[in-house]
């Protein structure tokens, strides 16, 4: 008969391991801890710049990141509400609007407003990225003593324009990213919870990087918008300009996702 | 006319509903399980109480087989192992399903172009009148 | 089994296992949060709240490869076979790690409304009709829950209470956990081609699994022996010569269907037993004789060598051949000898 090999052999309940295995066990750890720390390594280097969004590559001019958010400021003006309540803060003589800014509530949901004929105040968290302005607010007084009237809309025109759909108050920095796929799941329920959508262009239109989204009658738009979120779309409607903002009042038969 | 995302949404509620009643009825005869049936069903669970906490999330999500293998072994089905044929075979045919399943998935993703837009970003259709 | 049953049936071997895949999770969340923390790497740092997202995805990632790669690596080489004895905390583990990726997902893009976060997650990504923007958390979905149910059912009183054919079955949907994971990544964060070391992780991962599990399937259809037909015919299966089967060690033969066994030779007396364990379906042929008793080298279960039973207090047990030796070769006969627990079940009417 041959020799019988002297291989170690391991018995699990023992709870030892033969002495001929403990140098290729002690290679192994240190194998398995240097692949994971290393991996974890390489998986951190690189994570996606969530200052650049989906159209990064093609962006003409540099994009916008999001700046820190600043808590505690006012503002005073006069509060449009469709699609979504905007603070449009008047100039002294009471001529021009100098700054059109988003409101939202706190958390994922939107702001709760009637009165539109008054001038109102609010204060909250103030979120800016390039040109767009969203206050999350944590108090909202109606100034009886000042009337005020929200601005006209002015026509800009029928656009059609490539962008992403993103919730106004996770895109400027309310998270970062706050727009993509990864993000789509958020983006959704703060629009559920009327979270202002807005509408980010691939390219400027009337030098705004984004637009405020309505229906076709300027009301809230509808949940179509719910499947397009955070995918590349193409969206075709009128644009109005009030005050600093562009409205988008978006045909939702013409909306297609590319 | 319902637009198919409140479709969606009313499919998600109903499916959430079915999921909150499919664990609470598992929570249910997970306890009785526990309590009443366990120490009939195996001999090794007797006076062993520890790993009764152990054993709960998995009777809560698997409480229909729960039922089924608790009235079979109180009736005295036998156990009867699946031949080793069966789970070799098995075990062959997952690994070819998951090469499939793995290459064309990866080809999909790393062939789809997905924000290569070629047309102009803005068209403006009308001027305003 | 029949020993009393208790939560974790602790060893040194087992803890000094746990303690070093516990420190391989914090050694590649350290190298994360570490490397993607570093300021300058980019213009915009990601959130607080979306890092461990990240972070925790691609280590339950690496963990599941981790733990999907050591069946295939014990089949290439008996050394890692230690690795199989424990491989179910690696499944708790990874479980664990996939639950924190949910869990901050929930805490994160799913909190701070008045939405039920369950909702938020079906909703939000359930558009099924395009290809290119398929929905990637359904898959997300689907594996944690697979995860989950294979956690749930770790313990040794699930695979006695299904019976090893249902367990062992249910368990390989560790596969398709692994399969809905890459759907996850692919539909998912792969869409993102800023980042290619993902796309690299997942497919070198990916790739290497599947090697290892060809390379282990080449080797066993080489190194199995089956059975000759005309042998089967004639009832007795010519196994070896005698001098040829070494002390302690067995001799492999397949019959038709995968059905094996194992021919052992203790000290002078050579017996035929199932080269299949009952407990795990584990290579007995393969395991070692101590005090009459086969010991399986997946996880040392016991059987005696000329009854097929395991010692008290376990009542597991698997069939015995019987051996006929003809001028020094070994033949077996490929049915089974009768137990008493089977000639019990026949007299009975």
């Amino acid at each position: 008969m041959s020799e019988v090999p002297n291989e170690p052999f391991f018995i699990g309940w023992s709870g030892r391991l033969p002495a001929g295995l403990r140098a290729f066990y002690v290679s192994v750890t240190v194998c398995v801890v240097l692949i994971f720390a290393g991996l974890g390594l390489l998986m951190g280097r690189n994570i996606d710049d969530p200052g650049l969004n989906l159209f990064a590559q093609r962006a003409s001019e540099s994009i916008a990141k999001p700046e820190l958010w600043v808590s505690n400021q006012k503002f005073t003006g006069s509060l449009s509400l469709l699609p979504y309540p905007v603070l449009h803060i008047v100039s002294g003589d009471g001529v021009s609007v100098l700054r059109s800014i988003l409101l939202s509530g706190s958390g994922k949901s939107g702001v709760e407003t009637t009165e539109a004929t008054y001038q109102v105040s609010a204060v909250g968290g103030l979120l800016k990225r390039g040109d767009i302005d969203m206050l999350a607010v944590d108090e909202l007084t109606v100034v009886n003593t000042k009337k005020a009237t929200p601005p006209l809309p002015q026509p800009a025109g029928q656009w059609q324009s490539i962008g992403e759909i993103c919730d106004g108050k996770c895109y400027p920095g309310g998270m970062t990213p706050g727009f993509g796929l990864a993000h789509r799941a958020c983006a959704t329920i703060c629009l559920i919870g009327d979270v202002p959508a807005i509408f980010v262009v691939a390219e400027p239109i009337e030098g705004q990087s984004f637009l405020l989204l309505a229906g076709p009658d300027g009301e809230p738009p509808g949940p179509w918008i719910r499947e397009m979120i955070a995918r590349p779309v193409e969206l075709t409607g009128m644009v109005e300009r009030v005050g600093q903002m562009l409205v988008f009042k978006v045909d939702p038969k013409k909306a297609r996702i590319l | 006319m319902l637009h198919a995302a409140d479709i969606t949404l009313q499919v998600s509620q109903g499916l959430l509903a079915f999921c909150s009643a499919y664990v609470l009825v598992g929570a249910f005869v997970a306890f009785a399980f526990i309590t009443f049936g366990l120490d009939g069903v195996d001999a090794a669970a007797r006076e062993a109480y520890g790993f009764r906490i152990l054993i709960y999330p998995g009777l809560v999500l698997l409480w229909p087989l729960v039922v089924w293998r608790w009235w079979s072994i109180v009736n005295g089905a036998s156990d009867k192992p699946r031949p080793v044929a069966q789970h070799a075979r098995l075990h062959a045919f997952a690994w070819i399903c998951l090469v499939v399943m793995i290459s064309s998935l990866l080809g999909i993703a790393l062939f789809q172009s997905h924000a290569v837009i070629s047309k102009p970003a803005n068209t403006r259709l009308e001027k305003p009148q | 089994m029949s020993e009393r049953y208790v939560p974790i049936g602790w060893s040194r071997t087992k803890l000094i296992y746990d303690a070093v895949l516990i420190f391989a999770v914090c050694a590649f969340l350290f190298g994360f949060f570490s490397m993607a923390r570093r300021a300058g790497l980019a213009t915009t740092p990601t959130d607080e709240g979306s890092l461990p997202i990240r972070a925790f995805g691609s280590c339950a990632f690496l963990l599941l490869t981790l733990a999907l790669s050591i069946g295939p690596l014990t089949r290439l080489d008996k050394r890692f076979l230690p690795l199989l004895y424990n491989r179910r905390h690696i499944g708790i583990v990874t479980f664990a790690v996939a639950a924190a990726h949910v869990f901050t997902v929930f805490d994160w893009y799913l909190a701070f409304s008045p939405i039920n976060p369950w909702l938020g997650l079906f909703v939000s990504d359930a558009m099924f009709q395009r290809l290119d923007n398929f929905p990637f958390v359904p898959f997300g979905v689907l594996a944690f829950l697979i995860l989950s149910v294979l956690a749930a059912t770790s313990h040794d009183f699930w695979l006695k209470f299904l019976g090893p054919g249902l367990w062992k079955g249910m368990h390989m949907s560790l596969y398709a956990a692994y399969g809905l994971i890459v759907a996850h990544l692919s539909f998912g964060a792969l869409q993102g081609k800023q980042n290619l070391d993902l796309s690299v992780l997942v497919i070198g991962s990916a790739a290497t699994l599947l090697s290892l599990h060809l390379a282990a399937a080449l080797k066993h259809a080489r190194v199995l022996r089956h059975c000759e037909k005309r042998d089967l015919e004639a009832g007795w299966i010519r196994v070896a010569l005698e001098s040829q089967v070494l002390d302690g060690r067995a001799q492999i033969i397949a019959l038709p269907g995968s059905e094996a066994i194992a021919v052992f030779r203790d000290k002078d007396v050579i017996t035929a037993i199932s080269h299949r364990c009952a407990h795990q379906n584990g290579p007995l042929g393969e395991g070692r004789i101590i005090n009459g008793h086969v010991v399986c080298p997946w996880h040392g279960h016991e059987f005696h060598l000329t009854t097929g039973c395991a010692p008290a207090p376990f009542t597991d047990r698997v069939p015995v051949y019987p051996v006929r030796i003809e001028a020094g070769m070994i033949y077996v006969k490929p049915t089974p000898v009768h137990n008493s627990r089977d000639r019990a079940a026949e007299v009975e009417p």
